[in-house]
């Protein structure tokens, strides 16, 4: 497994996001869904354009919890390096609770830095089929 | 003579309410005409016609057009010069680029003002670019194995159990 440790990063802001997050067991779960993700970069379902969440086209959601009987209350936001069609790893770009859109909110926020980081161009100035969707 | 007056003057030689019969123009009235230009033919003291040479006639039909031309670029005009000034181009630069005076004489060079919205709009984009760049963070990413070092979690242990469908975790 060790060629599939560069298949996930996580970004400095997404890291200090789950270490936000007080309970021992959630930051497990964020880990125990980040390898699952290592397993099957398109795991999370794809997101879109939104008024409320602004363009976050080419980035997937995982819902993400301890184990419980309850929905799970965060959200993992990620993008896949360099698009959809040859994705290469795994950005995790955000965490944050389902509640009120949080992790959304912090993933349109730096999801276009994040895109520059590694060389690609902001998602705003490509179409659908250049992210690969 | 600008080209708003030669267009008045080509519009009253060409005119058929000017009263004035070619026919019954004097011979020496149209060689005046040819050698001087310009001659006024006059009714009763009152200016009824003008009578030009040919060269002059057809430079006074090559300045309407020219004005016509410079009339139908007017309605794309306005909008490019909005955009200038909200790409930051200074209204100085943008009519400079916009009125263009050279041996073709004076005129509105409408491409040459979208020329340069474009490289503003280029420039701006770049600036954009740059801006994210100094934005985004310089510090490395973390891999799964620093962050499970980190969290004190055998990462091998948890790739097993995910593997294994029996993670102690819910994600979906």
């Amino acid at each position: 497994m060790t060629a599939s440790f560069t298949r996930v990063f996580l970004t400095v802001e997404a890291r200090a996001d789950i270490n936000a997050i007080a309970e021992h067991d959630v930051k497990v779960a964020a880990l125990t869904a980040m390898v699952e993700i290592e397993r099957d970069l398109s795991f999370g379902r794809l997101l879109e354009v939104r008024s409320g969440t602004g363009d976050l086209r080419g980035c997937r959601k995982v819902y993400v919890d301890k184990p419980s009987d309850d929905k799970p209350r965060y959200r993992l936001v990620y993008w896949c390096s360099p698009d959809e069609r040859l994705p290469r790893q795994a950005r995790i770009i955000a965490f944050g609770e389902r509640y009120q859109l949080k992790a959304y909110e912090l993933a349109a926020e730096r999801y276009d830095g994040d895109r520059v980081s590694v060389g690609q161009p902001p998602v705003d100035t490509q179409t659908d089929q250049q992210l690969g969707l | 003579m600008d080209t708003l007056e030669a267009y008045e003057v080509a519009k009253t030689v060409r005119s058929a309410n000017t009263g004035v019969d070619s026919s019954h123009l004097r011979g020496s009235t149209t060689s005046r005409a040819q050698q001087e230009g310009l001659v006024n033919v006059e009714k009763y003291n009152r200016v009824k016609a003008v009578l030009s040479s040919v060269e002059v006639f057809d430079g006074l039909l090559h300045g309407v057009e020219e004005h016509v031309n410079m009339l139908k670029t007017f309605p794309t005009v306005g909008p490019l010069l909005t955009a200038a000034l909200k790409l930051g181009v200074s209204p100085d630069v943008a009519i400079a680029a916009l009125f263009v005076n050279d041996e073709r004489g004076a005129r509105l060079d409408v491409a040459a003002l979208a020329e340069l919205l474009d490289e503003a709009a280029d420039d701006l984009q770049a600036a954009g670019l740059a801006r994210l760049r100094l934005a985004s963070p310089t510090t490395t990413d973390m891999s799964l194995e620093d962050f499970a070092a980190e969290l004190g979690v055998d990462l091998e242990q948890v790739r097993a159990e995910v593997a294994a469908g029996t993670a102690h975790a819910q994600y979906a």
